[in-house]
């Protein structure tokens, strides 16, 4: 009876997988979809025109190439779930100066203590080098003139890794106080009286421009409340300056940011959390910011908890999608 | 015709026999302890407004389960049910098989009792339970709680602390001083438990449009104040991430 029953389940979700699709809202725009059979695509890179992508449910990188032709690229990351049940491993991957960049999670139930890939940020040429796993939640990260600007996801602070391996806190980022209204429909005995309540303000992608202004989205802390996700801008950034302006808020949970080649932003939506199914499927969006016109545009919507944005060198945005898909976005402007 | 009739009879009879099996293995790893009714203190007028007013309540006799719903339990359960697991079955630590299950919604706890012929208590109840007939604080009775006696938290409101042995949640009764007079373990501290009905106010018997769920009992998290017999959290019952959030059953037995 209870093979049956999780069988039923598993070709349920099958199902869902199969119709997950996200729509189109800039007709402009068009998607089509990579098939790859990974299970939890993350980590997105370009390498010599062939696109990487990382899988958390096995650790392992793939190559995919202008044949179509997929094959591990490296294997032997740690990987597993986490302690609220989401897949960890290599979230974010990227390819800069003929090294691949790895930011690692994993803190799976069953892990090795003390394993030195956990919560590292990784090195690989040939083989993996350990740049630091000093960290608690490395998650995305950017370049800017060889130093590498780190995001944690659990400090939620920004490091700044320079050539010569110097580690320095550039940002911390701290507290939100949530409007006791929002808590309230929560629970109207614990959070009626009139001190503020704080959430944590999680950085979860980050963006350089050409000028060194660094942009990081906020996800928001748990209870994740709809509307509370933001992008910072922090002018001089790169230089140490810590003042933070808001460039966009009322956003659901966006995971990752990327700069287009035409200067504008794209911005990838988890989308909002409930609380009795936790992050919703198929709430997830891309938008893109025009800095010109100071306009939010939404591109796509229903997207199923996406991870990464990527924009190849042709020009097409690519997305991960927890769901298993990876979505080839083009636009025919 | 008459072998289908039959059939039909012989699984029914053998669902009637499984379900009974499941009922009577609930029962032999979380006994249910006999509270006898009667008249009681209800309320606290030096508690919160939503406390007020203090009054006698008639009540009459039930069965509670003797430990808060374990890990081991629910997945029992989830096994038998096919109904989904608590948030954080697979935690390292909240997921241990002994402690109590945590991170469920009120329905998900309510599905329980009821899969067993059971619900969960009503706040009059818990109260019974908890603070006997004479309107005590605590399980225990009015002395003040410490570390010998409840899984609490810290004196400023709401951390965890380690005094009592346990950074979260503890074995299901891990505190036998802190048991009430009938033997009933837990009903103050470990895990904050989903009661029966909706969030109203005593004064005007408002349900409060059937917003929010109660808790009672306090927490790993809580300090003396929450962990009053009469404290009453309200809370969203759609929520179910929350690691100090648990339950167990009562029945009324004629």
């Amino acid at each position: 009876m209870k093979i049956f029953f999780k069988l039923f389940l598993l070709l349920f979700f099958a199902n869902n997988i199969i119709l997950a699709k996200p729509t189109i809202v800039d007709s402009s725009y068009s998607y089509e979809i990579l098939k790859t059979n990974i299970t939890y695509p993350s980590g997105l890179t370009e390498k010599k025109g062939d696109l990487l992508i990382s899988d958390l449910s096995n650790g392992k990188i793939y190559s995919y190439n202008n044949q179509n032709n997929l094959e591990i690229y490296y294997e032997g990351l740690p990987f597993g779930f986490d302690v609220m049940g989401y897949p960890t491993g290599p979230y974010k991957i990227k390819f800069y100066n003929d090294k691949l960049y790895i930011s690692q999670g994993w803190a799976d139930i069953n892990r090795l203590e003390d394993h030195i890939y956990d919560h590292a940020f990784l090195e690989l040429e040939k083989n993996i080098t350990v740049i630091t796993n000093d960290l608690w939640n490395p998650y995305d990260f950017s370049f800017y003139e060889n130093d590498i600007y780190l995001i944690d996801s659990g400090k939620n602070n920004i490091t700044k890794i320079d050539k010569n391996n110097n580690f320095f806190e550039l940002i911390f980022f701290d507290k939100i106080i949530q409007k006791q209204e929002d808590m309230q429909v929560l629970s109207p005995t614990e959070f009626s009286n009139t001190e503020p309540y704080l959430t944590d303000s999680v950085p979860t992608g980050i963006a350089i421009n050409n000028d060194g202004t660094i942009y990081v989205s906020i996800f928001g802390g748990f209870p994740y409340f709809k509307g509370s996700g933001k992008i910072l801008q922090i002018n001089d950034g790169i230089n140490g300056n810590k003042e933070s302006s808001i460039l966009i808020e009322n956003l659901n949970s966006p995971v990752d940011i990327e700069f287009l080649s035409d200067g504008n932003l794209a911005i990838l939506e988890m989308g909002t959390f409930d609380y009795e199914k936790e992050f919703a499927q198929k709430d997830g969006r891309l938008l893109i910011y025009n800095f010109k016109k100071k306009k939010l545009n939404e591109i796509l919507k229903k997207l199923d908890r996406p991870q990464t944005i990527l924009q190849r060198k042709n020009g097409d945005i690519v997305l991960s999608e927890l769901s298993g898909n990876i979505y080839i976005v083009s636009n025919y402007k | 015709m008459f072998f289908y009739r039959l059939n039909i009879i012989i699984l029914f009879f053998f669902f009637l026999i499984s379900e009974s099996f499941a009922e009577s293995l609930f029962e032999k790893k979380n006994p249910f302890i006999f509270i006898k009714g009667g008249e009681f203190v209800f309320g606290n007028n030096r508690g919160e407004e939503n406390e007020k007013p203090q009054t006698l309540v008639n009540i009459e006799n039930f069965y509670i389960n003797m430990y808060e719903i374990s890990n081991e339990i629910f997945n029992d359960y989830v096994s038998l049910s096919g109904n989904r697991n608590s948030y954080f079955y697979e935690h390292f630590y909240l997921g241990k098989n002994t402690h109590p299950v945590v991170g469920l919604s009120w329905k998900d706890a309510s599905d329980f009792c009821k899969f067993y012929n059971a619900n969960l208590p009503t706040e009059a109840q818990y109260e019974r339970a908890t603070r006997g007939l004479n309107g005590n604080l605590y399980s225990w009775g009015n002395d003040e709680p410490n570390p010998k006696l409840v899984n609490m938290g810290s004196k400023e409101c709401c951390n965890p602390d380690i005094k009592d042995g346990y950074e979260a949640t503890s074995p299901v009764g891990s505190f036998l001083l802190g048991k009430n007079e009938e033997g009933v373990m837990d009903l103050t501290g470990n895990v904050w438990e989903w009661m029966d009905g909706w969030y109203y106010s005593y004064k005007n018997n408002n349900d409060q449009e059937k917003l929010f769920r109660v808790l009672r009992g306090g927490s790993w998290k809580n300090n003396a104040w929450k962990l009053r017999s009469t404290y009453r959290m309200a809370y969203n019952g759609d929520f179910r991430f929350a690691a100090n959030g648990g339950f167990r059953c009562v029945k009324i037995i004629e």
